[in-house]
């Protein structure tokens, strides 16, 4: 929730946009409006795998590290975490509540948030954005870092070993990349049509 | 979007959440210290099952109870399935009991917590924080309060988002699918990013910083 103050405040001139909020009200809001995208993309079930309907939500928190960059999107999540916490069912399948902390997933959820730091960090390292960077970072943080917050967890509470918990999750691997490869598309698009979204990147060079 | 809290006037609902997080932290503890007794889920099962029927009553504590059981059916398969791969029938029971207690009972704390008083206890770990030096990088327990109101504020706004989407796409005959959904998510994620534009600017206008 913190109010990270971009490498390149300037970027809505260069736009052409007016000058916008100020920075610190922008940036809450983006990281609450992120959080409840997330929530929403957790409603919609999209790919019927298996027996356990599959929703976009980690899909959303690519998008969140990938749009918003490492310091907002991972507050986003915090966010998306402690309103968790406090009743709402914001999680996939309209779960949520203390529960969600207390049950085998709870790494999962508690993931999100370095998932979405290590995603921005690797997928803004500089404008523009490159295609092999933006796959490396939904990966790297997205699947990589959220599993490893997960597994442990999960391993502990099951009474499993590490890597039995990790044969349990590959279950859901093929979903995973199949909303990495979603969640690249959609952020390449977005930065063709709205550049203007991805103000947290420096930007080597002047021009979009 | 409908909070998980039931509203109440039982013991449950008037103590202080603090309190009932600091119960709920010692029952999680105590479980997790004792993990292989199977006596521990069972004395875990007693106190949920005499939290929700102090709360609600007997019979709508039990169907309170019957409907969270229910809602973690696809948990319960998640918690079982891997077990019964690798540990015994045994053993995965008592794991699946002692989890599922823990997560009832947490359930029970939402169920008789308001939204509201977990939010002023977030607040009230955020503003020794705020003087400790976190309210120098921009970090108050204000603006804390504002992202949260503003989150709660958006889920509803940005479903309406996808819903005016998906019917847009419905009445072209768009396909429906996994496909469809990642289409569907740059135009939501474009007016979301709208949408927090202008909400930022609507507050920098009522002199919000």
């Amino acid at each position: 929730m913190g109010t990270h103050q971009s490498p390149a405040p300037a970027t809505e001139s260069a736009s052409g946009r007016p000058a916008a909020a100020a920075p610190a009200v922008r940036s809450i809001s983006e990281m609450a409006v992120f959080a409840a995208l997330v929530a929403v993309l957790g409603q919609v079930a999209a790919i019927p795998l298996g027996p356990v309907p599959i929703t976009l939500q980690t899909m959303g928190v690519m998008l969140a590290g990938a749009v918003l960059g490492p310091w907002r999107g991972a507050g986003s999540m915090l966010l998306l975490n402690v309103l968790t916490a406090a009743g709402l069912p914001l999680m996939a399948q309209g779960s949520g509540g203390l529960g969600v902390f207390a049950g085998p997933t709870a790494g999962f959820a508690l993931g999100f948030v370095p998932g979405a730091l290590a995603v921005g960090l690797i997928v803004q390292h500089r404008w523009p954005l490159r295609g092999w960077r933006t796959a490396a970072g939904v990966l790297v943080g997205g699947i990589g870092v959220i599993y490893a917050c997960g597994i442990p967890v999960m391993a502990w509470q099951l009474g499993l070993s590490l890597p039995e918990a990790a044969a349990a999750n590959a279950l859901f691997l093929p979903g995973d990349a199949l909303k990495a490869t979603f969640a690249v598309l959609v952020t390449h698009s977005l930065a063709r049509a709205y550049p203007a979204a991805f103000r947290g990147v420096s930007r080597r060079r002047a021009t979009l | 979007m409908i909070p998980i809290y039931r509203p109440g006037s039982s013991a449950l609902h008037r103590m202080p959440a603090g309190a009932k997080v600091a119960v709920l932290l010692a029952a999680g503890i105590a479980v997790a210290l004792w993990r292989d007794s199977p006596w521990v889920a069972v004395a875990a099962w007693a106190l949920a099952a005499v939290g929700y029927v102090l709360a609600f009553g007997a019979r709508a504590g039990a169907a309170q109870l019957a409907v969270r059981m229910w809602r973690l059916k696809w948990l319960v398969l998640l918690i079982a399935v891997p077990q019964l791969l690798f540990l015994t029938a045994g053993e995965a029971a008592i794991t699946t009991a002692r989890i599922l207690a823990v997560v009832i009972l947490a359930g029970l704390f939402t169920l008789t917590t308001r939204v509201s008083d977990v939010m002023e206890l977030v607040l009230r770990l955020v503003r020794p924080a705020e003087r400790l030096g976190l309210g120098r990088w921009g970090f108050t327990a204000e603006r804390a309060a504002l992202a949260m109101s503003l989150t709660m504020r958006s889920v509803p706004v940005i479903f309406g988002f996808y819903q005016e989407i998906r019917r847009a796409r419905q009445a072209r005959g768009a396909r429906t699918g996994p496909a469809a959904a990642a289409a569907m998510t740059t135009p939501l994620l474009v007016m979301t990013l709208q949408h927090a534009e202008e909400t930022g600017e609507a507050l920098a206008a009522r002199g919000v910083r």
